[in-house]
C-alpha cells in the first residue's frame, strides 16, 4: 500500500514537471538552443535589402565571429567580404556598443546603433543570439499556419536589459521542434518596427535551424531585407579578438 | 605629346586602385600633402594613386607593405608662357612586419602609421598625426596616403577583451639626404626619437577611455573618451597637455618714425588642447557632427593682429609663399584658441549617391573653410567630386590665404 502511494506521488510529480516545463520561458530556452551553435562559433551570411519585391538596393556578405560568455553576453566580430568597395570593413558589436574600422584607415570609430543599419537589419538582429537572457515570455495562444501547429508567445523585455532589445515581441514557434516561424517586433509605445519570417530549415550540428530570416519594415512592408546563413562553423575564438583595439589586426579565420 | 603622356599615365592608373585629381586656383596650396609654390592665378592638377598589400603568412604573422606613388602635374592656366612640368614622387608610406610572439602579444617592426584620438577633424591626442585632417571624412585611400608612417618598433599586448597596452619606440633616423638620395624613397628623416605608451580598457559604465603618454624631448599626456546615448547619439572628447610648445610670434618694434616686424620664438608652458563633439544620426541614417576645439597654444589680441599684418606685408612685398611661413609654422586650425566644426552627411541609398557638407570656423575671426562633396558608389568603384572654399576677411586666418577654392575629383576602383 505504501509502495502504491509512492508510485502515485512519483507519477504526480513527473506529470507536474512535464506540465510546468511547457512555459513561455521554457520555449525561449529551447529556441535559444537552436539559435546558438555553441559558445564560440562563426558564420557567413548574405544580407540583401530590397526597396520592393523586384528592386535590390544593397547586398552584403559578412563573416561573423561570435563568443558568448557565462553571463550569456554576446560579442560579435563582423568582417565584410562583399561588395568589393567595402571589403575589409570590420565591426565589433557588444550589445548597443558598436565599433567600426573602415578599410585603409586606422581610426576605430564608435557608432550609435542607428548608424549600423543594413537595410532593415540592425546590429541587434546580427548580434543577438539569446532571447531568454533579455525577455520573459508567456504563451498567449496557439495557431495553425500551413499545417504547422504553433505556439504564440508574448516576449516582454526584462528590467535592466533594455539596451539592445525590442520592447515587445510576438513570436510564433513550431510546437514540435521549437523552431521560430515568425515574429513581430514592437517599440515600448506599441508601434510595429518589423515583421520577421524564419525559413529554410537545415540540420546543422545535429539540430534543425532556420537559415533564412526575412525582415519586413513595420511602416512600409514593401521594404524588406533577407539575412541568409551560408555557413556556420564551431570555432574556438580567443577573448582578445573582441577587444576593440584588436580590430586593425583582425584577419578573419577561414570558415571552410 | 603632353596629352599622350597624360593618357599613358591614365591607363596605368586604371589598373591600380585609386585615381585622384585636385585642382586649385591659388598661388599657395595649404594642404597636408603638398605645398606647390604657384603664382597668383595659376592652377595645378595632381594625381595620386596607391596600392596596399597585406601578405598573411599565417594567422600570427603578416607582412604589410603599402606604397604610394604621387604625381604632380603643374599647369600654368593663365600665363602666356605656358609651361608644363611633371613631378614624380614615390615613397613607401608603410612597410612593416607584424608577428604574434605569444597569445595576444604582438610586435610590429618597420615603418607604419599609428593613430589615436576620437576627433573627427582634429584630435589633440593624435600625437603622431597632428596635421590637417578635413579629408578624413572620405575614409578612403586619399586620407591614408597622406600620412607617411614612422620607422618604429611597437609592442602591443591584449590582456583580454578589454585591456590593451601599446609601447612604441621610434628612433632618430637621419642621413646625408644628398648623398643617399635613394633612402628618400623609403623614409623621410626622423629628427627626434619618440617613446609612446597607451592604455585602453578603463571603462566608466559604457564610456571607453584611453590614456596616452609620449616622450619626444618633453612629455605629452592625453586622454580620450567616447560613449553612445540611446540609438542616435555618440559623444566623444580628447584632451592633451604637454610641457611646452614653441610658437612663432611677431612683435612690432618702433624705430623712429617707422616700425619693423620682429619674428621670434615664444614658449607656451603647459598648453592644453581639448576637443568635444557629438555625432547625431537621423532615422534615414544621415549624420550631423559638431565639434568644438580649444587650442591652448593659440594666440590672440595684438599677437594675432601682428601675425596677420606681417603676413600681408610680406606677401605684398615679395609675393611668394615664404610670406606665409609664420602662419604655416602653426599648421591648420592651430593659430587661434577656438574652432568649431560641423559636418552633414546624407546618402540616397537606392541610387548609391552620397553628399557631405563640412564647415570649419575660426571663432576668433570668423574665417573658415567650407567643403562639399558629391559621390556615386558602385560595388567596385567610388567616384566623387569635392569643392573646398576658403572664406573670411583679408586679415583673417583663412581669408588671408590666396587660395580661393580647391576642387577634388577622386575615383576609386577595386580590381582584385
Amino acid at each position: 500500500m505504501q509502495r502504491i502511494g509512492l508510485i502515485l506521488s512519483a507519477i504526480i510529480i513527473i506529470q507536474g514537471n512535464l506540465y510546468s516545463e511547457i512555459t513561455g520561458d521554457y520555449i525561449l530556452k529551447k529556441i535559444d538552443e537552436i539559435r546558438k551553435v555553441g559558445d564560440s562559433f562563426a558564420f557567413e551570411m548574405e544580407i540583401s535589402s530590397f526597396s520592393d519585391e523586384s528592386t535590390l538596393v544593397d547586398k552584403y556578405t559578412i563573416q561573423g565571429y561570435v563568443k558568448i560568455d557565462k553571463d550569456q553576453n554576446v560579442k560579435t566580430l563582423v568582417y565584410f567580404t562583399d561588395p568589393k568597395i567595402i571589403r575589409g570593413r570590420k565591426m565589433l558589436m557588444e550589445g548597443n556598443n558598436v565599433w567600426i574600422l573602415f578599410p585603409r584607415t586606422r581610426n576605430i570609430i564608435r557608432l550609435s546603433p542607428l548608424q549600423v543599419l543594413l537595410g532593415e537589419v540592425s546590429n541587434c538582429d546580427i548580434a543577438k543570439i539569446s532571447f531568454s537572457v533579455d525577455y520573459n515570455a508567456e504563451i498567449i495562444g496557439e495557431e495553425v499556419i500551413d499545417g504547422k501547429e504553433l505556439y504564440k508567445l508574448l516576449l516582454k523585455v526584462k528590467e535592466g536589459r533594455e539596451g539592445c532589445t525590442y520592447s515587445e515581441i510576438i513570436l510564433m514557434v513550431e510546437k514540435k521542434t521549437f523552431i521560430p516561424v515568425a515574429a513581430e517586433f514592437y517599440t515600448g509605445a506599441g508601434k510595429l518596427i518589423k515583421k520577421v519570417w524564419y525559413d529554410k530549415v537545415k540540420e546543422i550540428y545535429g539540430k534543425l535551424r532556420p537559415m533564412r530570416i526575412t525582415l519586413y519594415d513595420g511602416i512600409n512592408p514593401e521594404k524588406f531585407t533577407i539575412m541568409e546563413y551560408k555557413k556556420i562553423k564551431k570555432l574556438s575564438i580567443p577573448d582578445f579578438y573582441f577587444n576593440k583595439e584588436y580590430l586593425p589586426r583582425f584577419t578573419p579565420p577561414s570558415l571552410d | 605629346m603632353k596629352i599622350v603622356k597624360y593618357f599613358a599615365l591614365m591607363s596605368f592608373l586604371w589598373v591600380s586602385e585609386l585615381l585622384g585629381f585636385e585642382l586649385y586656383n591659388s598661388n599657395l596650396v595649404v594642404s597636408e600633402n603638398q605645398t606647390v609654390p604657384l603664382m597668383p592665378g595659376q592652377s595645378t592638377i595632381f594625381q595620386t594613386w596607391g596600392y596596399e598589400l597585406n601578405f598573411v603568412f599565417s594567422e600570427e604573422k603578416s607582412f604589410n607593405i603599402r606604397n604610394n606613388l604621387k604625381v604632380s602635374l603643374l599647369v600654368k592656366a593663365f600665363s602666356s608662357e605656358e609651361t608644363y612640368k611633371n613631378k614624380f614622387l614615390t615613397k613607401f608610406l608603410e612597410l612593416y612586419f607584424s608577428t604574434e610572439i605569444s597569445r595576444g602579444f604582438f610586435i610590429d617592426v618597420g615603418k607604419f602609421v599609428a593613430k589615436n584620438g576620437t576627433g573627427y577633424f582634429k584630435s589633440p591626442t593624435d600625437f603622431f598625426n597632428m596635421r590637417w585632417n578635413l579629408s578624413k571624412s572620405h575614409r578612403r585611400y586619399s586620407e591614408e596616403n597622406l600620412n607617411e608612417g614612422m620607422v618604429a618598433i611597437k609592442k602591443e599586448i591584449f590582456l583580454n577583451n578589454l585591456w590593451n597596452v601599446q609601447l612604441l619606440f621610434s628612433p632618430r633616423v637621419c642621413w646625408d639626404t644628398v648623398k643617399y638620395k635613394i633612402l628618400s624613397y623609403i623614409s623621410s628623416p626622423q629628427e627626434k626619437s619618440q617613446f609612446f605608451v597607451s592604455f585602453s580598457g578603463l571603462k566608466f559604465k559604457s564610456i571607453d577611455t584611453k590614456l596616452l603618454m609620449l616622450y619626444k624631448e618633453q612629455l605629452y599626456f592625453g586622454i580620450n573618451w567616447n560613449l553612445t546615448r540611446g540609438n542616435s547619439l555618440e559623444l566623444h572628447g580628447d584632451f592633451s597637455i604637454s610641457e611646452s610648445i614653441k610658437n612663432t610670434v611677431v612683435d612690432l618694434i618702433s624705430k623712429g618714425d617707422t616700425a619693423e616686424f620682429l619674428v621670434q620664438g615664444k614658449s607656451v608652458k603647459w598648453p592644453i588642447k581639448a576637443l568635444i563633439g557629438c555625432v547625431y544620426t537621423f532615422s534615414d541614417q544621415s549624420t550631423f557632427i559638431v565639434e568644438y576645439s580649444y587650442n591652448g597654444r593659440g594666440v590672440g589680441g595684438s599677437e594675432y593682429d601682428n601675425i596677420m599684418k606681417y603676413t600681408q606685408q610680406q606677401f605684398w612685398l615679395f609675393h611668394s609663399t615664404d610670406a606665409f611661413s609664420v602662419l604655416e609654422s602653426y599648421g591648420i586650425a592651430e593659430l587661434a584658441c577656438h574652432y568649431f566644426f560641423e559636418r552633414f552627411y546624407h546618402e540616397i541609398k537606392t541610387e548609391k549617391i552620397y553628399m557631405e557638407f563640412m564647415n570649419l570656423t575660426n571663432l576668433q575671426d570668423l574665417s573658415g573653410i567650407f567643403f562639399s562633396r558629391f559621390g556615386k558608389r558602385t560595388n567596385t568603384s567610388d567616384l566623387s567630386v569635392g569643392l573646398q572654399m576658403f572664406y573670411g576677411g583679408k586679415d583673417s586666418e583663412y581669408g588671408i590665404l590666396p587660395t580661393n577654392w580647391k576642387m577634388t575629383v577622386e575615383a576609386e576602383f577595386i580590381i582584385f
